[in-house]
């Protein structure tokens, strides 16, 4: 497990500071607290960690790009603009834009968003993207290997892919949390994360073997995923109704305190009374029990139902790879009941059977238009290249990933995505799937996704549109540093 | 407008007969070269004319495509059709055994190949017989068998080693194949007279090496199938005379194979891909062309090995492959270039007809 659920972490945080303050309080009113010189103070406590500052980020470049015609979204086209990126944001967008002393200048045709992959297996092991061991709490965030293959990632970022969603486990039913990773050749992983679990991911009917499974196994795998969201909510649930007696109990602490302040010198007098007595008596002193003192119960911590209580409260999305309508059916009909539930469909092959249901509960679908064949081993053998214009069309969210089956997929994605619009496609839904669409799905749309004042400098620069065939990406920029020049071509 | 023209009057045309006339755009004639604003004449499945400007017969009406038009795509080794049978368990050598006996003009493959604008496809034998049998090359809508008899297929990869039955070693494999080419049957006989090319499957290196010296000893010609990295072999390729079938790309494949399809280019070596249908779908052909333009081959090699030499490998390049007077007219109408992958599939016509790619 990577860490533990920050509201579990949180909460037990909490309670140890409640027990100390209960001992603390009651200590106090009852004249002991000489006894107890080792209590954190939290004023104390707090003063070291806010003294540690964070290291400063290496100064980045100071970029102006002159962009003939900037593509700040999809549907929104700007030109003659420039675009100030200082610090690793973009901080200025507009026609009048000055170029601060030493600022790098660079031109271009065309300029855009980077891509966006959001089904990726990039800087993952082979043996954790096999991974079987089905536990929500196991986190690609701990198999990443930002030095994996530094030539492959030079080949992502020249094909215009800045970030991905990658995924350890890919073919198990369960396969853990996935992370979300900018590429950047110099900045080290604590850097380009950034977003550690940012979805669950799940698959039903793919198998590591290649065989697909019964009827009735297909129809018990999606049994069991609902009754893992079920888990999910009763165990936050527990987590609630432990907060509710939490701060009942605190309240209770404190009209006890109040009570026992009020009858304080009474009170200590009888204790020293007792105590003298009890010398007197050589009778061993018993301090006075409050049942105020037992604090109540935390619930048990799980690893796996607090990854799986932060999907069924909608915190992160549940990916789920599937593709038969039988089980998609299924799918939809046994996550109805979870209202706060954040479905996204990958691959879903036969998406178009549950069409008007996917636009109604706006769950977006993930399509990997890839040129797979009629072969009935993959469960995508009645893949057709026009699914994600079909979706399109209906209606639904439609993005583009890499399938997650071998680690330079993503470098072919933007490949894919143009094969997708020459199958129905329409171009701009294709851009808006690999940048914002993408961004939004993984709840990045605040920082990645378009380029507008305030986001993450990830650009590309280019000789004419993206995803066109005849069109070359000259310039890519992450995290405000230029990656990628005409040379690295 | 011009798409709908277009459609009534390829609905209100009989098919293979009657006189068609096309212009469009750009005409990709399959061998690299292009042709601006060229104009398609095309009567009894063939193509009359292939020009600038040519006199239309009377009563023939000139149609304007807005777009590009190339010939059909042409996979140049292939299982598709033959439905998973196309090994014979229990003889690892069948020479005289036909592709064409198991096709099926019926198969799903044939039709998704057709929708994806392929339109000639190489049926053979699998590899897992040391010598499989004889290959056949066939249209993909229609039904008909363009040349029975193409190649005989042998297999010298690991593949054709067998458990129980010879061959069991890649020695016994070149020992057993040797003997049968001492053995003067008419197939045999056809494969060292030039008559009839070998597609010898080869993966490894160790094994390419092994084919290209066990065709140079019986000088035989045509094709290595397999083979990712036979790049890396270029320069003795080239001196054996052979051509090579790759397998197409599918998206995140290593850098490596698609260097080393440039480096067959650079040394001059006719190469084409082949679908292995099944396993791989139609639109990888282009996929694969895209994958190594963006890798830098040169655009005239890969329409080549797409179109002209791809037909050449699979011993029709006299009749498929290139838009061209008297051959074949199989053709695809695009609303762009066809090697750009976004470009779209309008029309596909093998043989003068178009045919029906709604469905899948």
């Amino acid at each position: 497990m990577h860490q533990s659920d920050p509201g579990a972490r949180n909460s037990r945080a909490r309670r140890f500071r409640l027990a100390a303050a209960l001992s603390a309080g009651l200590c106090v009113s009852s004249g002991l607290a000489h006894a107890r010189a080792d209590d954190p103070k939290p004023s104390q406590a707090k003063d070291p960690a806010a003294a540690v500052e964070k290291p400063a980020p290496p100064k980045a470049e100071v970029i102006v790009i002159r962009a003939g015609k900037l593509i700040v979204k999809p549907g929104q086209v700007l030109e003659g603009v420039s675009v100030l990126i200082e610090d690793g944001l973009i901080t200025q967008v507009g026609k009048i834009v000055t170029a601060p002393a030493g600022a790098r200048e660079i031109k271009g045709a065309v300029v855009c968003a980077g891509f966006i992959d959001p089904w990726s297996v990039y800087g993952v092991d082979s043996e954790s993207v096999g991974d079987q061991r089905n536990s929500p709490s196991a986190a690609t965030a701990d198999a990443l290997d930002d030095y994996i293959d530094p030539r492959l990632r030079k080949d992502v970022l020249r094909a215009g892919i800045t970030t991905v969603r990658t995924q350890m486990g890919v073919l198990a039913r369960v396969s853990g949390t996935g992370t979300v990773v900018r590429l950047h050749p110099e900045l080290p992983l604590e850097k380009t994360k950034l977003a550690n679990e940012s979805c669950l991911s799940m698959t039903l009917g793919v198998r590591a073997d290649g065989n697909g499974s019964d009827p009735f196994e297909r129809l018990s795998d999606v049994e069991r995923l609902a009754g893992m969201i079920t888990q999910g909510e009763a165990y936050a649930v527990d987590q609630v109704e432990y907060q509710h007696e939490l701060t009942d109990w605190k309240k209770k602490i404190a009209d006890k305190q109040k009570e026992l302040e009020e009858g304080f010198k009474k009170a200590k007098k009888d204790r020293e009374k007792e105590l003298a007595e009890s010398k007197e008596k050589g009778k061993e002193f018993k301090e006075k029990e409050f049942k105020e003192d037992k604090p109540p119960k935390a619930p048990k911590l799980d690893p796996d139902k607090a990854v799986l209580a932060r999907v069924a409260e909608g915190e992160i999305p549940l990916i789920v790879e599937v593709h038969r309508a039988s089980q998609l059916r299924a799918l939809l009909a046994a996550t109805e009941q979870f209202k706060r539930l954040r479905l996204v469909l990958a691959g879903a092959t036969d998406a178009m059977e549950v069409a008007p249901e996917l636009v109604r509960r706006h769950i977006p679908v993930v399509v990997w238009p890839q040129p797979v064949g009629a072969n009935p081993r993959l469960e995508m053998e009645r893949f057709d290249l026009g699914l994600a214009g079909q979706l399109e069309e209906a209606g639904v969210t439609v993005l583009l990933g890499s399938g997650a089956r071998s680690p330079s997929g993503s470098r072919d994605l933007p490949l894919l995505a143009e094969l997708a619009i020459g199958h129905g496609l329409d171009r701009e839904a294709a851009f808006s799937a690999l940048t914002i669409g993408a961004a939004r799905a993984l709840d990045l749309g605040s920082r990645l996704g378009s380029v507008e004042r305030g986001k993450d400098a990830d650009l590309l620069v280019l000789d004419g549109d993206p995803l066109a065939g005849a069109t070359h990406i000259e310039y890519v920029i992450s995290g405000g540093d230029v990656v990628i020049t005409p040379e690295d071509r | 407008m011009l798409a709908l023209a277009l459609t009534l009057f390829a609905a209100a045309a009989p098919a293979q007969s009657g006189t068609l006339a096309i212009q469009a755009d750009t005409l990709y004639l399959g061998d690299g070269r292009t042709l601006e604003k060229g104009i398609l004449l095309i009567d009894e499945g063939k193509f009359r004319a292939v020009a600038s400007s040519a006199d239309l017969p009377r009563g023939v009406r000139l149609i304007q495509h807005k777009g590009a038009i190339s010939p059909g795509f042409v996979s140049a080794h292939d299982q598709t059709s033959l439905g998973g049978e196309a090994t014979d368990e229990t003889r690892p050598m069948l020479a005289e055994a036909l592709a064409a006996h198991g096709f099926d003009p019926e198969a799903k493959e044939l039709r998704l190949a057709a929708r994806a604008g392929v339109t000639t496809v190489l049926l053979s034998p699998s590899a897992d017989s040391l010598v499989g049998g004889q290959t056949a090359v066939v249209k993909t809508a229609g039904g008909k068998i363009l040349q029975r008899r193409s190649h005989l297929a042998l297999s010298l990869s690991s593949s054709a080693l067998r458990l129980d039955t010879p061959p069991t070693s890649p020695m016994g494999a070149v020992t057993a194949l040797e003997a049968e080419f001492a053995a003067n049957t008419s197939v045999y006989a056809d494969v060292k007279a030039g008559r009839l090319p070998v597609m010898i499957h080869a993966v490894a290196r160790h094994e390419i090496l092994r084919s290209i010296e066990f065709a140079t000893r019986n000088k035989l010609k045509g094709s290595i199938e397999g083979a990712p990295l036979a790049g890396e072999l270029a320069e003795v390729i080239k001196e054996s005379g052979l051509s090579v079938v790759l397998e197409p790309f599918t998206g995140g494949d290593s850098r490596r194979e698609i260097r080393s399809v440039l480096a067959l280019s650079g040394a001059g070596v006719p190469f084409a891909f082949g679908l292995d249908a099944p396993s791989t779908g139609p639109d990888a052909l282009r996929l694969s062309a895209a994958m190594c333009l963006r890798e830098g081959l040169d655009r005239k090699a890969i329409e080549k090995a797409l179109f002209s030499d791809a037909a050449s490998i699979c011993g029709v390049g006299d009749r498929v492959g290139r838009l061209e007077r008297g051959f074949d007219a199989d053709f695809l109408l695009w609303s762009g270039d066809p090697l750009d992958l976004s470009s779209r599939l309008e029309a596909v016509y093998i043989d003068g007809a178009r045919v029906d790619t709604s469905k899948p």
